[in-house]
């Protein structure tokens, strides 16, 4: 079935299966293959796009199911820069296979921050979801509160 | 030195956080010359089994089958080589030995096609009783899975022996300290699932390989011995790799069979697992029994241990020999021992092979020997740290395996961490059931890895005419950051910054000379290799540059500078006799002095480049009420010599405590009947972010010593020492020194009864007819009811393959939806168990009927009467969200999965999600997935976790919803809407049993609905798991009104198949008593309804420990 589907602001007009996962379109329809697959089963994170501003797991969901615009990992390379930097800089990944699910769910936490309104607990359990078998987890919350402290977000009570 | 120490950026931090880099699967979009076909395996459904015969004659003429592969089409004297003791092959032949074996594989058109047809072979077998415990393979009778030569049934290798003078050892003692300790099997669990793909050119008699492994070249020579090929006919190229520790440090299976099956098919071929294939099939840690004696002297002198090691092999040696060779090094290197004997066993059992990981076997070695320091150290009086301070390592030492210890700063280590966790205060100022605990360790960098070529390592630098400027190395990196560290080496020996160098990896083709990454060989191979010939390298820009210069040289931010004057890099080399073809090259190779092999003499001593040394202290806090284990804190020192990244070392470091800490809270893979139980992230206690606090790693650097600018290894250490650490936290804490890991809270709870002096509970089944039956069928269960079920009564059971969808229908309203629905029709919510149905084979729907779009059902509504009416298509996120959605509503939703999860789970989904019973969702034919007459798995099987405690019947599952529990603390009601019109219930009559409920296929759940007093009740709901976002072990929810007549509702969750009213103590709280006396009657409630199973009566001590905690609450609300 023909199906509009709108990524990182490119509007497509592709022919899907109706099972057909978002992942597998974005990855083998339309090449994108930042988005990772990992378990195929929602428990990791691998696969997180932002659907709308709604970070999701998008192995777990029907391409026909999808109601909003999508944002994958290629679609954040500049706008999250500084999100990339932070990663960078704490050391937040080794492997990199998680990474860009650890960014996109970081930025969609980012995104909808208030100013002053994160801190360490509220990130750490907001990456809950996102499964990293190399750094043990403490990098990754170091780039998020790096970047978070630079856009203003991180709760000045809080000390480094 | 600027470069090395510096804290540089990743190398590839622009690639690997943009989604650019391209791991194995990636390499499809693109790089194929034509469109690659798909394989799929045939695996074996029995654990031990002689193959009759295999006809694959259905699979080749199935549509659109290339070709099926068996063992004939291997040679008859094809094994995975490499080691001694070799006995796999990459297809079974005569015998299977372990479920999941790989029998045959199909290369088709689709993954589909490939997977249809791998089901389509017949295979017969004569199934044979297969021992998978180490106790069944080694009782009198039990089946040989291998002939061997040990003269001892299933003991693979036996090995007995000393290092130095054990009677000394036994001469001298004064004080000893014994135990038996379990490491489980765990796995190593890269994030990337493991993946191939071939690629045959017929024309140039090549084979190209993209393909998850540490060891390039090693996989082109065995890919190529198994194709009968020469190894630089089979190139593997350059690929991101998602993690291995260890897992890919040999050749794997599907290396060879997706091979062979390109060069069958003349096409690429892509073999890609699954995540359940990865954790069934792979091999993970091997298990050990150690039992362990350690000696110490009058003068507090560390003797040495004496130890029978007992390890599960698996199906296949492997690495297992290796593994228990190894194991004992660290047993003679750490501290000063002066003898050490041993008695080790590798069992074979039918199940899947172990293998290598991280830290390879001192994990489980270091468990044991370092709590009997604990305790040696305990009955000398002597502080801990103090203890081992007296022992520690120096260099010049010589280990007992023979290994030359060029420095040590171990002492340093320990007093890192005694000062940065507070040790002294903290053992002074007791906190109850607080603890600390410290364990240190010894790990070598880099063996020989039984190979005569091991101490080589080359490296290549090209430098282009436009002065740029590349290395080549034959290794890969998994996520060690080694690119890194030799970027930052090149830089440092060129005068350049590490951006400028580009790193290409192996390429089996181009690249020079290199084995891999396997023993923490990584940096000081890499380290040594690329040193060198950076170094000649500089040598010859200099000599090139003084000719031209007539002065001294020295190279600096890309200049060649003099007093002369200074020119570029490029200027210097592109006017040299060597630049050709637009470039000049510098390769070298470096041979270390230390590591060697010998094929005459294959023993494994304790041979390595460095020692290292570590000492990690943690805080721990143990919750008697529940049994859980919570991290406070965890500080990790390392003596790693010289850290040529800081930052990259501190990853290496956190990531290692991180995973050994899995190891010791949780994490274990569970075998039943040979079959894995939980081959998936959900069913895996692996640390979450938010279950472990943040890991403190302090870099010790140090004397000089054999590796590359000081360095030594940090890759494995730091997995070795969380066991022994946190054990001994624990018996500073609670006084009981704990042998078996994992340290589930069930263990704990069990521990803490026993210390207590608490009987077992008393459930007085006798008194209680309703229960006869059930208790008699449990019994009869491993009496020999369970296998008669099995061998008789199982019919065909789903199958596992999803179904395809036909169609999605997406609805506007409820009515529409209801009209929609008809024959293999399911309602779509957020679709995250649904979809995992289809894909367990649990749900076969082909026709899905969508709420998305479903106006009326979605959205929280205030009605006039001032009910709550929740529409059923509601996300769990909106509810967290909407501050009119009750507190106690909220606490239960935020604790479920992971926020994506939530962004689109229904509550309607979350309510209606069918049982999570790991062997009902993993494939076991149970009597709910297969037929009525097939056995329930959990009773003799591993139920401690997420079985029913009380009240069940045939099938031990639980509701896995914890809103279904919370909802009957809210007296909250259910609307059902079928063509017949609306049906209300209460929430309390959802369920007719374990995840079933009484909506029928032809209604819809629309809304559920809380009256506008249960709004205000006060609540507290305690929900237990094994980590953050799994499913509630135990739950306990308590709510009340707030006026004279509270209407206690007191509603457990996971404990009995269905959310379960605690009635009497919901009285007691009504008439007010005293929160010691309803806990007392709480428990003995739950011993009047109680009937675990043999396994799982701790969760009923949990849900006293969980109310007690919410009445807690509750009061100082």
């Amino acid at each position: 079935m023909e199906l509009d589907l709108t990524v990182n602001g490119e509007r497509h007009q592709i022919v899907v299966a109706p099972g057909d996962t978002l992942l597998s379109v974005l990855r083998n329809t339309l090449g994108l293959t930042g988005t990772k697959e990992s378990c195929g089963r929602g428990e990791c994170g691998a696969c997180t796009v932002l659907m709308g501003n709604k970070p999701v797991m998008s192995c777990m969901l029907l391409a026909v199911e999808v109601g909003a615009d999508v944002t994958t990992i290629e679609g954040l390379t500049d706008t999250s820069l500084d999100l990339r930097e932070s990663f960078a800089q704490a050391y937040g990944f080794q492997c990199g296979f998680c990474t860009s699910g650890q960014i996109v769910r970081a930025e969609a936490l980012l995104m909808r921050a208030t100013p002053e309104s994160l801190n360490r607990q509220i990130v750490t359990e907001a990456m809950g979801g996102n499964i990293c078998r190399c750094t043990g987890y403490t990098q990754i919350v170091d780039a998020v509160e790096l970047c978070a402290r630079r856009r203003g977000l991180w709760a000045n009570e809080d000390t480094p | 030195m600027t470069q090395i120490g510096a804290r540089w950026w990743p190398q590839d931090w622009r690639d690997k956080t943009s989604g650019v880099s391209r791991f194995t699967l990636d390499q499809l979009a693109g790089k194929m010359d034509s469109p690659p076909l798909w394989a799929a395996i045939h695996r074996s459904p029995h654990a031990l089994a002689d193959v009759l015969s295999i006809d694959v004659s259905r699979a080749i003429a199935a549509p659109g089958v290339h070709a099926v592969i068996t063992a004939a089409d291997f040679g008859e004297h094809m094994y995975f080589a490499g080691l001694p003791f070799s006995d796999r092959r990459p297809l079974a032949k005569d015998h299977v030995r372990f479920i999941g074996e790989e029998i045959a594989v199909v290369a088709a058109e689709t993954p589909q096609a490939a997977r249809r047809a791998a089901r389509l072979i017949d295979v017969r077998y004569r199934v044979r009783t297969a021992p998978t415990t180490v106790g069944q393979a080694l009782a009198s009778g039990a089946e040989s899975l291998h002939e061997r030569h040990t003269g001892m049934r299933n003991v693979s290798v036996h090995s007995r022996g000393t290092h130095g003078d054990f009677d000394a050892v036994l001469t001298s003692s004064h004080s000893k300290a014994s135990g038996t300790f379990r490491y489980p099997r765990v796995a190593q669990l890269p994030m990337e699932p493991s993946a191939s793909i071939a690629s045959w050119d017929a024309q140039t008699e090549r084979l190209q390989l993209w393909t998850t492994t540490q060891v390039p070249r090693i996989v082109s020579e065995v890919v190529a011995n198994f194709l009968d090929l020469n190894p630089d006919q089979v190139i593997c190229r350059e690929t991101a790799v998602g993690g291995a520790f260890g897992s890919r440090s040999r050749t794997c299976e599907y290396e060879v069979l997706a091979s062979m099956l390109s060069m069958r098919c003349g096409r690429p071929v892509v073999l890609a697992y699954t995540r359940e294939d990865d954790m069934a099939t792979l091999r993970s840690r091997h298990g050990f029994t150690t039992a362990m004696t350690g000696h110490a002297s009058k003068e507090g002198h560390i003797l040495g241990f004496d130890t029978t090691i007992t390890m599960e092999n698996g199906a296949y040696n492997l690495t297992g020999p290796f593994v228990m060779a190894v194991a004992l090094h660290g047993l003679g290197g750490l501290y000063q021992p002066v003898g050490v004997r041993w008695d080790s066993s590798l069992v074979d059992t039918a199940t899947v092979p172990g293998g290598q990981m991280r830290g390879l076997g001192y994990p489980q070695v270091a468990m044991a020997s370092e709590v009997l320091v604990d305790q040696l150290a305990e009955l000398q009086g002597v502080d801990p740290i103090e203890f081992r301070l007296r022992n520690t390592n120096h260099g010049g030492q010589i280990t007992l395996g023979g290994g030359v210890i060029g420095s040590s700063e171990l002492p340093a280590c320990l007093e890192a961490v005694r000062e940065s966790i507070g040790w002294a205060a903290k053992r002074s100022d007791r906190t109850p059931n607080r603890g600390l605990g410290v364990a240190a360790g010894i790990h070598g960098s880099g063996d020989n890895g039984g190979r005569p070529d091991s101490h080589r390592s080359a490296s290549a630098i090209d430098i282009f005419a436009d002065g740029n400027v590349q290395l080549r190395f034959g290794s890969i990196d998994f996520g060690t950051h080694q690119v890194t560290a030799m970027a930052q080496i090149v830089a440092e020996e060129l005068g350049l910054r590490p951006e400028d160098i580009h790193v290409a990896l192996a390429d089996t083709a181009t690249s020079p000379f290199e084995l891999g990454q396997w023993a923490s060989r990584g940096t000081y191979f890499a380290g040594h290799s690329v040193r060198l010939t950076a170094s000649e390298m500089a040598d010859r820009i200099r000599t090139l540059a003084e000719a031209k210069l007539g002065a001294a040289v020295t190279l600096s931010d890309g200049w060649a500078r003099s007093a002369n004057g200074d020119l570029t890099i490029a200027e210097v080399i592109t006017s040299s006799d060597a630049f050709v073809d637009g470039k000049l090259t510098h390769e070298s190779t470096y041979i270390d002095h230390i590591i060697s092999f010998d094929p005459e003499n294959p023993v494994l001593d304790d041979v390595t480049g460095t020692f290292s040394f570590a000492a990690h202290a943690v805080e721990v806090e143990v919750d008697p009420a529940t049994g859980k284990i919570t991290i406070v804190d965890y500080v990790a020192a390392h003596d790693i010599g010289k850290a040529i990244n800081p930052s990259a070392c501190e990853g290496q470091i956190i990531g290692g405590a991180v995973m050994g800490l899995g190891a010791v809270l949780g994490e274990e893979i569970i075998v039943d009947g040979g079959r894995v139980v939980n081959p998936s992230y959900l069913n895996y206690a692996m640390p979450r972010a938010s279950d472990l606090p943040q890991i403190r790693p302090i870099l010790i650097e140090g004397a000089t010593d054999n590796g590359p600018y000081g360095a030594k290894s940090v890759g494995e250490l730091p997995i070795c020492l969380a066991a022994p650490a946190v054990l001994n936290a624990i018996y500073d804490a609670i006084g009981i020194r704990f042998d078996s890991l994992p340290l589930t809270p069930d263990k704990v709870l069990a521990a803490l009864r026993l210390r207590d002096g608490k009987p077992p509970r008393k459930l007085k089944i006798w008194r209680r007819p309703s229960r006869w039956q059930i208790a008699l069928v449990r019994r009869a269960y491993p009496l020999g009811l369970q296998s008669m079920l099995q061998r008789f009564g199982r019919k065909v059971a789903n199958r596992v393959e999803p179904v395809e969808i036909a169609e999605v229908l997406a609805p506007t309203s409820a009515d529409e939806v209801l009209s929609a629905l008809g024959d293999n029709t399911a309602v779509l919510g957020g679709g995250t168990d649904l979809h995992l149905q289809r894909r367990q084979g649990i749900s076969q729907h082909t026709r899905l009927v969508s709420l998305r779009l479903a106006h009326d059902l979605a959205g929280v509504m205030e009605e006039s009467s001032g009910d709550l009416r929740i529409g059923a298509a509601t996300t769990l996120q909106e509810l967290i969200d909407d501050p009119a959605v009750p507190k106690l509503l909220h606490d239960a939703a935020v604790t479920i999965a992971s926020a994506q999860v939530r962004e689109v789970a229904t509550i309607g989904g979350n309510l209606l999600q069918a049982k999570r019973c790991w062997f009902f969702r993993n494939g076991f034919d149970c009597y709910k997935r297969a037929s009525a007459t097939a056995p329930c798995f959990a009773v003799t099987g591993d139920h401690r976790f997420h079985h029913a405690a009380m009240e069940a019947h045939r099938c031990q599952a639980t509701t896995p919803s914890d809103l279904g529990t919370v909802l009957v603390a809210l007296d909250a009601s259910i609307e059902i809407l079928s063509t017949d019109g609306r049906r209300v219930i209460p929430a309390s009559e959802l369920y007719s049993g374990p995840g079933e409920s009484v909506v029928r296929p032809d209604e819809v759940l629309c809304a559920i609905r809380i009256p506008a007093a249960a709004r205000l009740r006060v609540a507290e709901f305690r929900k237990l798991a094994l980590w953050s976002g799994d499913f509630a072990t135990a739950s306990v929810t308590v709510s009340r009104l707030p006026e004279s007549s509270p209407h206690h509702r007191v509603v457990l969750g996971a404990l009995a198949p269905i959310p379960w009213r605690a009635i009497e103590t919901e009285a007691a709280l009504d008439r007010n008593d005293s929160t010691e006396k309803v806990l007392r009657v709480f428990d003995d409630e739950l011993s009047r309804h109680g009937h675990p199973l043999s396994g799982n009566a701790w969760k009923l001590d949990a849900a006293v420990g969980l109310l007690g905690k919410a009445l807690f609450s509750l009061s100082s609300d």
